[in-house]
């Protein structure tokens, strides 16, 4: 061990950084917790001025694919960010159009896929997580200062209809929002735990 | 003359469906609900109400969608008890009540179709009083035209889908439209057909639909800030009766904001009474402990609407009331559940009670 991490005054300093890091921790942990509380609190709230047989998991697209993934990188587990799939259609393309129908062996007539921004399949943009770009994320899907609307297709809101509670876009905002803090959760308690390795560390090293 | 020859035909059902108002739960058992700390709690607390023969072999824990399925199913039983022993006319104003969970099936099939749902799923979440021989066929219609031509041009819902056929292809904003369209016409015929049977069933309905139009207004106007529908479409969904109708409905079709709502309701004697207390900016019970929304005002009118439609005899209204006060009443069952079950106590109380 080199006299550098052994030295005591270095020790204090990793201890108040790892007491920092906890403190980081716990108030995100807080932040949160009060976040997602609410979010099921709306969740609630929108299910009971909807009727709970529009808002359950009986209504969830057969077609329905995740538009927010985390990535870790392999070589440091701590570069976690959260890849959100920006694709955006718009309106007046889609309007009007309800797809083309082709028939399958069974007889039931299906819906192809509507044609969507080149984008969606290719891999989507990075963004780091807690700087995320409020505009971007699927729950906004208005912006009533431009000439064309564009409408996210993959907005899980539409699962549920046009007319949906303003309580029930209020918790898609928190769920959506509480992702970015997960993944910082993950990257403090990463570091959390390095810090802790590296403390044990240097204290064995100033008793040896 | 009426109440010369009502008992004859109805007497036993008026008996039955007050029999079943006095089994609602009161507002010491309400008290009882919310003092629960777990949904065990809760469970042995219903075992007193009629809701215990649906719930006692549940399995614990249960969740709320299951308590919410239960006493559903309590409610359905015992509607159909009433259905099952109803003659005419009886029977044909309680088919008239179906006529709007029939609406709502039909919603959700074409809904999970367009999904890509599986249809035997949707078929078991279909509300059972609104089940009709031909829904299952609705799975395989892609167009309006598909849907009535094949499917509904034998139902109940015919007549309603007049105004729908301009639509085309069925997509969520088609969708919604049709919905709320195939209501405003349920609506609308419902209260034409009330107005027939005379007083006082006649008076007794026209206040309770004329509420329920004036409700279906106020929604669809605050659910539609934000989104595709456009002002005219917002317009053609409102129900063509109601205190609202036609001037604040028209006035209400233009505004942006919640705030313009208010100002329009505000004008109003019997809705600016309503708003007093009200925080607009939150809904059922979201903003705390003792603010009431907009929806929780309109929830406790309906339940003093229906509770007074009790205080007359010999008319038809009864049966809705107690149906309204039933699916209320599951309301605020459900929700003390959510409460319990996310440990947000202080907004347990955000229930309206009915007795």
């Amino acid at each position: 061990m080199s006299e550098k991490t052994s030295n005591p005054a270095s020790i204090d300093n990793q201890l108040f950084e790892l007491f920092d890091c906890v403190a980081e921790y716990q108030q995100l942990r807080s932040s949160s917790n009060i976040l997602l509380r609410q979010a099921f609190f709306d969740l609630a709230s929108a299910k009971r001025s909807a009727g709970y047989q529009w808002i359950s998991p009986d209504l969830y697209s057969g077609r329905a694919h995740a538009i927010a993934t985390v990535s870790i990188g392999e070589e440091h587990p701590i570069d976690m960010r959260v890849v959100r799939n920006n694709s955006r259609i718009d309106n007046g393309n889609e309007k009007g159009q309800g797809g083309d129908r082709e028939k399958t062996d069974g007889g039931l007539k299906r819906r192809s896929r509507r044609r969507l921004s080149s984008d969606e399949s290719e891999h989507a943009k990075l963004t780091a997580s807690g700087d995320e770009d409020e505009e971007d994320l699927p729950g906004d899907t208005e912006k009533p200062d431009k000439k064309q609307r564009s409408v996210a297709v993959n907005d899980p809101l539409l699962w549920f209809g046009m007319l949906v509670p303003p309580t029930l876009k209020a918790a898609q905002s928190g769920f959506v929002s509480s992702l970015d803090k997960f993944v910082q959760l993950a990257q403090l308690k990463h570091r959390l735990v390095q810090q802790q390795q590296a403390l044990q560390e240097a204290m064995a090293g100033t008793t040896a | 003359m009426n109440e010369i020859y009502f008992n004859a035909d109805a007497g036993y059902l008026e008996g039955i469906v007050r029999g079943y108002r006095d089994g609602l739960i009161t507002a010491p058992q309400y008290l009882n609900l919310t003092q629960c700390e777990t949904m065990d709690d809760l469970k042995l607390q219903l075992a007193t109400t009629d809701y215990a023969s649906f719930l006692q072999n549940e399995p614990s824990p249960m969740s709320t969608s299951t308590l919410s399925a239960r006493c559903t199913d309590a409610l359905v039983a015992e509607f159909q008890y009433l259905q099952q022993n109803a003659a005419e006319p009886i029977s044909k104003f309680l088919d008239y009540i179906t006529y709007g969970y029939m609406i709502d099936n039909v919603v959700l099939l074409i809904t999970g179709t367009l999904h890509e749902r599986d249809t035997h799923d949707l078929l078991e979440k279909c509300h059972p009083l609104g089940f009709f021989d031909t829904m299952p066929a609705l799975c395989v219609a892609t167009t309006v035209q598909d849907l009535y031509s094949t499917v509904l041009v034998d139902s109940p819902l015919a007549g309603y889908f007049r105004e729908c056929l301009s639509a085309e292809d069925l997509n969520e904003l088609n969708i919604e439209i049709i919905r709320n369209t195939l209501h405003k016409a349920y609506l609308e015929d419902f209260y034409a057909y009330c107005q027939n049977l005379g007083e006082p069933t006649a008076s007794i309905m026209a206040d309770i639909i004329r509420l329920e139009a004036d409700r279906r207004t106020v929604n669809i106007t605050i659910n539609s800030f934000g989104t595709e529908l456009s002002k005219d479409d917002r317009a053609k969904l409102y129900p063509r009766l109601g205190n609202m109708y036609p001037e604040a409905q028209t006035r209400l079709a233009r505004v942006d904001d919640m705030d313009q709502v208010k100002a329009i309701l505000e004008q109003y004697g019997e809705y600016k009474a309503m708003l007093l207390g009200v925080s607009l900016n939150s809904t059922s019970g979201s903003s705390g402990g003792n603010e009431l929304s907009l929806e929780d005002r309109f929830f406790s009118k309906e339940v003093q609407l229906n509770k007074d439609s009790f205080e007359q005899q010999f008319h038809y209204g009864v049966f809705y009331s107690w149906l309204r006060l039933k699916e209320q009443e599951i309301r605020n069952i459900v929700w003390i559940a959510e409460c319990i079950s996310q440990q947000q106590k202080d907004k347990i109380n955000n229930y309206t009670s009915i007795y």
